[in-house]
């Protein structure tokens, strides 16, 4: 079958982001498929995957704020900041109280430069940086300013036997923000080190239903061009004759009521024209479909 | 138990409020550090020499020195090292204060500063004097050049915006809201008689209060937010009281027992100023009024915060 719009895939843990994209593709049939923000192997859930033209609004779904669910393991420090990597260091954490982990993971909201973790997805030099650890090269990434909106504690257990803490977090952080990374900082701040054990993305942006991956096969739900924009951008509609004019570039004057930033703009059958920015009262094309592409 | 085979990275700073200029330092230190595989050391002050050489124009802290080493920990810092601002260290040469701090003590191989960095007694010491003393000693120093609105990257701004009242501007300086902290202790129970109980703060040593006036604000108990009226003052109304005083109505709670325990409360929106009312049903009138300030405010902070 072939669709044009976006899947939101609850991907499972195991295969790389990339690996869904592979799927999709022979799922729908066609090569253009791209996904907005990488997860890891190891995490599940949201995986915004777009299809045909659809593809070109990832980049507008990337940046947006993403939500987590994690369990971060206090006392064990490991190379990749997860449980894939290799141990590290361990430490007592006998001196933890739940107080002290309450006070200190508080702190952690708000902006705050984070160093990502030794093995990501970030690219240096146009190559992958897991890439280059496969690879035996030294990685050096600059910490980046993430911002941490929400970080709550959902549970904080102690395990007697390992003589570690698992702790449950739901965070609500920037585009580009590290989980990983803000585990193994979680750990130092407490003394103790620190690695993710699991990860959920339950939201990204305004996208947080989503189907499980194997089911999709079956039952292939996804979100139209049209809908996709509606959801995830202000609309504004046009008259004939001005979505004409849109279409061939023109910059026409924003009608009243409408919010500045990045806007979706349909003519009036309804038929979405692309995404324009709404700035000094004026309509700047950014993704126009001219109304003849094929899919 | 220093092992000498990884080098140690040393940044100086106050870094009261680790605000965005703060970050900006403490990003490079990581990147340098990380680079060479070094630990990142932040070496702060408790109190902050200004406070301690001018205690009359100073107008107070933005956070304590265990919140400010968990925050330089949440931004990259492997290890902070406060030291004691004493008679002592106020009189220490520029030399002394690199040889016995930054060699012997924490035996730093790289010191980075910002460029307008000054040490010493009187602060004579100056980034160039800190690059001649490096080169007897053998270490290496990197200096910072900040990009940016640096005017918006200074402490002494953050705090007069608080102490002004200003705590929207504060802030967005900060990139997150003042907190102070301290114990709920017995007031007069004045608020609970007119229907708003209120926790009555004892802010902890040096903390900065805001100005006189009503806020918006949240307060933390054992890590659970909680909306919250704030009033900052020494309540006109009553004229038998006469300290300053911070007390939180927690928005919708009239049965919540605070005492004794520890809390911290955010400073989100100014609402208003102190004023004197006539009597106690135009006090309860403008307290309704406040309440539901407090409420639309705190309503489009969380949804800025998503």
């Amino acid at each position: 079958m072939t669709i044009e719009g976006i899947v939101l895939v609850d991907k499972p843990s195991g295969p790389t982001s990339h690996d869904v994209v592979a799927k999709m593709r022979k799922l729908f049939n066609t090569r253009k498929v791209g996904h907005a923000g990488t997860l890891d192997p190891m995490a599940t859930g949201m995986l915004v995957i777009g299809v045909g033209r659809a593809t070109r609004l990832l980049g507008y779904f990337t940046a947006h704020e993403k939500e987590y669910l994690g369990t971060v393991c206090l006392g064990v420090s490991t190379t990749t900041d997860d449980s894939q990597g290799e141990i590290l260091k361990v430490t007592s954490t006998a001196q933890l109280t739940q107080s002290m982990i309450l006070e200190t993971i508080r702190e952690f909201r708000g902006p705050i430069m984070q160093q990502p973790s030794a093995v990501s997805a970030i690219k240096i030099d146009g190559k992958r940086a897991y890439a280059r650890v496969r690879d035996g090269e030294e990685v050096v990434i600059p910490p980046r300013s993430v911002v941490i909106h929400d970080l709550e504690i959902l549970k904080v257990s102690r395990n007697q036997e390992s003589d570690t803490f698992d702790v449950e977090l739901r965070v609500v952080c920037s585009a580009g923000t590290y989980i990983r990374a803000l585990a193994r900082d979680i750990g130092s701040s407490l003394g103790v080190g620190g690695h993710l054990t699991a990860l959920r993305r339950t939201r990204s942006g305004v996208f947080d239903t989503m189907v499980p991956m194997a089911q999709l096969q079956e039952d292939p739900k996804y979100l139209d061009l049209s809908d996709t924009i509606r959801k995830a951008f202000p609309v504004v509609t046009l008259s004939l004759e001005d979505s004409s004019k849109a279409r061939n570039g023109v910059r026409l004057p924003t009608p009243i009521d409408v919010e500045s930033g990045n806007v979706g703009v349909f003519d009036s059958t309804g038929f979405a024209i692309g995404i324009f920015d709404n700035s000094d009262s004026e309509l700047k094309p950014l993704v126009v479909f001219s109304s003849n592409e094929k899919l | 138990m220093k092992n000498s085979n990884i080098p140690v990275v040393v940044t100086i700073g106050v870094f009261d409020g680790v605000h965005a200029g703060h970050r900006q330092v403490l990003g490079i230190a990581k990147s340098i550090a990380t680079s060479i595989s070094g630990t990142l050391t932040a070496l702060t002050f408790d109190p902050p020499p200004k406070a301690f050489l001018h205690p009359q124009s100073f107008k107070g802290l933005l956070m304590l020195p265990e919140r400010k080493s968990i925050l330089l920990t949440a931004n990259g810092i492997d290890h902070v090292e406060t030291l004691k601002f004493t008679d002592e260290m106020a009189h220490m040469s520029s030399a002394e204060f690199v040889e016995e701090i930054l060699v012997k003590r924490l035996t730093a191989q790289v010191v980075i500063v910002g460029r307008n960095f000054r040490f010493g007694y009187k602060a004579s010491g100056t980034v160039e004097t800190l690059q001649e003393l490096a080169k007897k000693f053998g270490f290496e120093v990197r200096i910072v050049d900040l990009v940016g609105d640096s005017s918006a990257w200074s402490s002494t701004r953050i705090r007069g915006a608080i102490a002004s009242g200003n705590v929207e501007h504060a802030r967005e300086l900060l990139g997150r809201a003042h907190r102070i902290s301290g114990e709920v202790v017995h007031g007069d129970h004045r608020g609970r008689e007119i229907g708003y109980p209120t926790a009555n703060i004892e802010v902890r040593g040096g903390l900065l209060v805001p100005a006189d006036g009503v806020y918006s604000g949240v307060l933390w108990v054992a890590g659970v937010p909680h909306e919250s009226a704030i009033s900052v003052g020494t309540n006109p109304t009553f004229d038998d009281v006469t300290t300053r005083r911070v007390e939180a109505y927690v928005i919708g709670r009239n049965n919540l027992d605070l005492y004794g325990q520890n809390v911290d409360l955010d400073f989100v929106t100014h609402i208003r100023d102190m004023v004197s009312f006539s009597g106690i049903p135009e006090l309860v009138a403008a307290m309704e009024k406040d309440v539901e300030t407090a409420q639309v405010d705190l309503r489009e902070y969380h949804a800025q915060q998503g």
